[in-house]
């Protein structure tokens, strides 16, 4: 791609070595042997074959052997080609640079050669540590719904232990919640597959996005408790043309992920807004530590999260996915009380006003 | 029945410890990070603790380090990473011992109950002048080791690899604490003296399947079972 333009480069650089060179050496040239000169016109060579390649090293060869005879061989400024005892010099000169500049250039691409396989080996090193991230991620989020599930089913088939039928349907309902945690878990890992392959094709429908808010955090009991979620969502919204299934788990994800990084009874706030007239905004408000501006893209990166944070990672990455598909965006700012706020866009279609126009929702389906 | 604080950010791990110990007799206290999970060791004193390591606040490695630093309470560590760097750190950081999630209520309960007695063992003072543990009987004194009574020729060394795992008996040591405890702080590194020193004493105690000489590979040894003074009975698990 580039190795004409180093190939240049080398050239110009043995040019300039070999200019300077001269000119440095013509005024005491008198008093020095051929055989100095022929020594000290190694560098050029040797500096055009390292920096620009073999092509490089020979044109700087050629160079050399013409400065070589011309400047430094007797009698100056005429080429000796005449006198075959003057040649004798420069020809050897020519002969043993060719073969210095072949083995400069070729140690230099064997150095070459090196530091790439040495890059190959750092990037196949990054592939194997994203894999060891994803799979201790993916099983420390395994593990705990497990635990949960094996305390309690070990619990229950003690011979030894006897329990209440209260006690039996605390545990019985631990299990099925844990459960429905690593199918979310689960339904979650298969979503990244999906996005991975392209294979993600949103399913579009008008809805109202009261429904679709209602449902996610319906879905996030117990995981989040309900009283903890305000939703600040006007009563005249127009309808969104979205994949419900999709966006629902956007707000879950969003929503989880505030209740995962906040204070334990902070306030969990899900609003939305007409941006513009074909755009609703939604928000998810929290109190927790907020986002720091140098964090803000990688928050959105696969199976980042911070230290100590008991999640796999996934959540926002695939509501941005998930939003991307949709052809919409998210992002993260400040919230007014100093923790993240997360927004994401979702089409409307169907401004408010025509749908009032209308006899109800059957205009706009 | 012992009064056992659980610290666990996760919700279901809290109910689920919670439910599963109050069901086998248990008092069970629980904190979900790591301040609170202090303050509760200090404030309420429990018989025991079982601390996640990947708290919201602190690394839980950190915080059993911190603990002791004044407090002796056994420390179990419930954690859904296995892997050898974090268990060597949890033991190295003063854990009595480490369970990997996910786990049967009863396991959590034997282990809690040897962390327990091992640490009241330490805390009971002076080192015993004898030791059983299995089918052993260690006397420190004279240095001699009877295997089912009969005696068992060990080398100084041996002597003091062996007598070391038995006063940590059911207690994984780790490689670190076995090395600077038995050949000095100079050698903390040098492994493959455990890995021949192990192979010999397993051989002379006659223990081919290992069952008596645990290996937690990357870890450390420990001596099976559980250590019970002179005249001691031997109780079931």
């Amino acid at each position: 791609m580039d190795s004409s333009k180093r190939s240049l480069a080398g050239i110009a650089l043995a040019g300039c070595v070999l200019a300077v060179l001269t000119v440095a050496m013509i005024p005491v040239r008198a008093e020095l042997s051929t055989a100095t000169d022929g020594l000290v016109l190694v560098i050029p060579v040797v500096v055009g074959a390292v920096a620009g390649g073999f092509f490089s090293g020979v044109v700087s060869v050629v160079a050399g052997f013409l400065v070589y005879d011309l400047v430094f061989t007797p009698p100056y400024y005429t080429p000796s080609v005449s006198s075959a005892e003057n040649l004798v010099a420069p020809a050897v000169y020519l002969v043993v640079m060719l073969l210095v500049a072949r083995v400069f250039a070729g140690m230099d691409a064997a150095r070459r050669e090196a530091r790439a396989q040495k890059d190959d080996i750092r990037k196949l090193e990054e592939v194997d540590h994203v894999a060891t991230r994803l799979i201790s991620a993916v099983s420390h989020d395994l593990r705990t719904p497990l635990a949960a599930i094996k305390m309690c089913a070990s619990t229950l088939r003690d011979p030894e232990v006897e329990l209440t039928s209260e006690r039996q349907r605390e545990f019985a309902e631990l299990i099925d919640e844990q459960a429905d945690r690593l199918t979310r878990l689960v339904t979650n890992l298969l979503n990244v597959g999906r996005i991975r392959a392209g294979a993600l094709e949103p399913r579009r429908e008008l809805v109202s996005l009261h429904d679709v808010v209602e449902e996610a955090v319906a879905a996030l009991v117990p995981t989040v408790e309900p009283h903890r979620v305000t939703l600040s969502l006007p009563n005249a919204l127009p309808l969104v043309d979205v994949d419900r299934l999709l966006i629902g788990q956007v707000v879950f994800n969003l929503v989880e992920n505030a209740a995962r990084h906040a204070p334990r009874s902070s306030p969990i706030v899900v609003s939305a807004r007409e941006a513009s007239l074909h755009t609703i905004e939604v928000s998810v408000v929290d109190g927790g530590p907020g986002v720091a501006d140098s964090e803000r893209a990688a928050v959105f990166g696969m199976f980042n999260r911070r230290d100590g944070d008991g999640g796999a990672g996934l959540g926002l990455s695939i509501a941005k996915a998930f939003l991307e598909a949709h052809g919409e965006r998210i992002w993260v700012e400040d919230g007014p009380d100093g923790g993240a706020k997360f927004s994401f866009t979702l089409p409307a279609p169907v401004p408010l006003e025509y749908e009032r126009l209308g006899d109800g929702t059957n205009t706009c389906r | 029945m012992a009064r056992i604080l659980v610290v666990d950010d996760d919700g279901a791990m809290l109910r689920g410890v919670r439910m599963g110990l109050e069901a086998l007799g248990h008092i069970v206290l629980s904190a979900a990070t790591a301040a609170d999970g202090l303050a509760a060791t200090a404030l309420q004193a429990p018989d025991a603790v079982l601390l996640d390591l990947g708290l919201p606040d602190l690394d839980g490695v950190e915080v059993c380090r911190r603990l002791r630093a004044w407090s002796s309470v056994p420390v179990v560590v419930l954690s859904a990473d296995g892997t050898e760097e974090r268990k060597v750190a949890a033991f190295d950081a003063g854990a009595d011992d480490y369970m990997t999630k996910p786990f049967g209520m009863r396991e959590l309960d034997a282990r809690i109950r040897v962390a327990e007695r091992h640490r009241q063992a330490a805390a009971a003072g002076e080192e015993p002048a004898r030791i059983a543990v299995g089918p052993l009987d260690i006397d420190m004194v004279h240095h001699e080791v009877r295997n089912d009574g009969e005696l068992v020729d060990l080398t100084a060394t041996e002597f003091a690899f062996l007598s070391f795992l038995a006063r940590h008996a059911g207690k994984m040591c780790t490689h670190r604490m076995i090395l600077e405890h038995v050949w000095g702080d100079r050698y903390a590194n040098e492994v493959g003296y455990l890995r021949a020193y192990a192979y010999r004493l397993r051989r002379k105690l006659g223990d081919q399947a290992n069952r008596l000489l645990v290996t937690d590979p990357g870890v450390g040894y420990k001596l099976e079972g559980s250590a019970r003074g002179p005249g001691e009975v031997a109780s079931g698990p």
